[in-house]
């Protein structure tokens, strides 16, 4: 088992990339741990209790403690930062989180207006989505 | 090694005199780089089947429901998902901590956490594999209902990419051993760390939007 002056050393063993991926002190690596078990706990603890009131408000919880929780590895598992590797990492990692983000929300939007405005089936009254 | 070829034009119409010059390796920037540009892609590959889970995933057609299985009880086990979740949280600790003895080119303790890291890892893929088997078991399989298509195919696509990761980790053991963590089994290890948080961050989302949300009640 290592200690923290063994990070210190880390740092100053003077590698090109040692800003780079990948590359924490124990004492982040500790943190991390920390704040993800709490995170985690906290959602199991939500779902298991019976969450907090109507479904939506537990998913919308649930919904902001995973972007936290992958908010928490990024930062002190991977220790991504803007300067590391010139700042490609970070540019490639907001350009895929956009992608995502579209790619996500833009399938469930169309998802779930795609009978909107669509002839009735034979035997209803009403057009659906109206 | 990179090759750079340089011209020099001869005077008076002679023919042109190529000097080759090889530069040294670059110091592996650009391994990383590209390593965490195929990680974005895999993201994009698990966003596709979120999308889809996020869609498909309520469509029962009658068959097993994360709530009920068909045999009165949830398909989703939570004690199970958890003890997971936790197996996969551990395995990023160990796999950090690894990655600190790396960079002191310790072979002994780093090669011992990474061995706590692929055991974690055989240990989430034993429930993962024993939860398959209990699907099939109840006949929850691949064509039975919209929602179990794209949740076996979200569930095992992560599996096979921790099935990858174990295997990774015993190669990189056995280049440790024969070579030391010399600056290319550095680079490795990096690499490895990166995809094996990058299967913790997966997992995490699985377990709150698939497992969480499909027991919200």
């Amino acid at each position: 088992m290592s200690n923290d002056s063994h990070a210190g050393q880390a740092v100053a063993h003077g590698h090109a990339d040692a800003d780079g991926l990948g590359y924490g002190s124990l004492q982040s690596y500790r943190t991390g741990l920390g704040l993800a078990a709490i995170l985690s706990a906290l959602a199991l603890g939500l779902v298991a209790l019976g969450g907090v009131g109507s479904i939506q408000a537990t998913a919308i919880v649930l919904l902001v403690i995973a972007i936290a929780r992958v908010i928490v590895h990024l930062f002190y598992f991977l220790r991504i930062k803007s300067s590391a590797e010139g700042g490609w990492t970070i540019i490639t990692t907001v350009f895929t989180l956009m992608v995502v983000v579209i790619a996500m929300f833009g399938s469930i939007w169309v998802m779930l207006h795609q009978e909107t405005n669509m002839m009735p089936a034979p035997g209803t009254e009403t057009f659906r989505g109206q | 090694m990179t090759t750079t070829t340089t011209i020099s034009h001869g005077k008076g119409g002679e023919a042109p005199v190529f000097h080759v010059t090889d530069e040294p390796d670059h110091d592996g920037h650009s391994t990383v780089i590209g390593f965490w540009m195929f990680l974005m892609s895999d993201v994009l590959l698990f966003a596709g089947l979120f999308a889809i889970y996020a869609w498909l995933g309520g469509h029962y057609a009658n068959g097993p429901a994360p709530l009920d299985d068909g045999h009165g009880s949830p398909l989703f086990h939570l004690p199970i998902v958890a003890v997971n979740t936790v197996l996969m949280l551990l395995s990023s600790f160990t796999c950090a901590i690894g990655m600190v003895e790396v960079r002191q080119r310790h072979v002994g303790p780093a090669l011992k956490w990474f061995g706590v890291t692929a055991l974690l890892g055989l240990g989430f893929l034993y429930n993962q594999v024993t939860e398959y088997g209990h699907l099939a078991e109840i006949g929850a399989t691949y064509q039975t209902s919209a929602f179990l298509s794209c949740f076996i195919t979200l569930i095992i696509t992560h599996s096979l990419h921790v099935v990858g990761g174990v295997i990774w980790v015993a190669v990189l053991a056995v280049q440790a051993l024969l070579h030391g963590f010399n600056d290319a089994n550095e680079r490795r290890a990096v690499c490895f760390s990166m995809f094996w948080n990058f299967l913790d961050i997966t997992w995490v989302c699985v377990f709150i939007f698939v497992y969480l949300m499909g027991l919200l009640k």
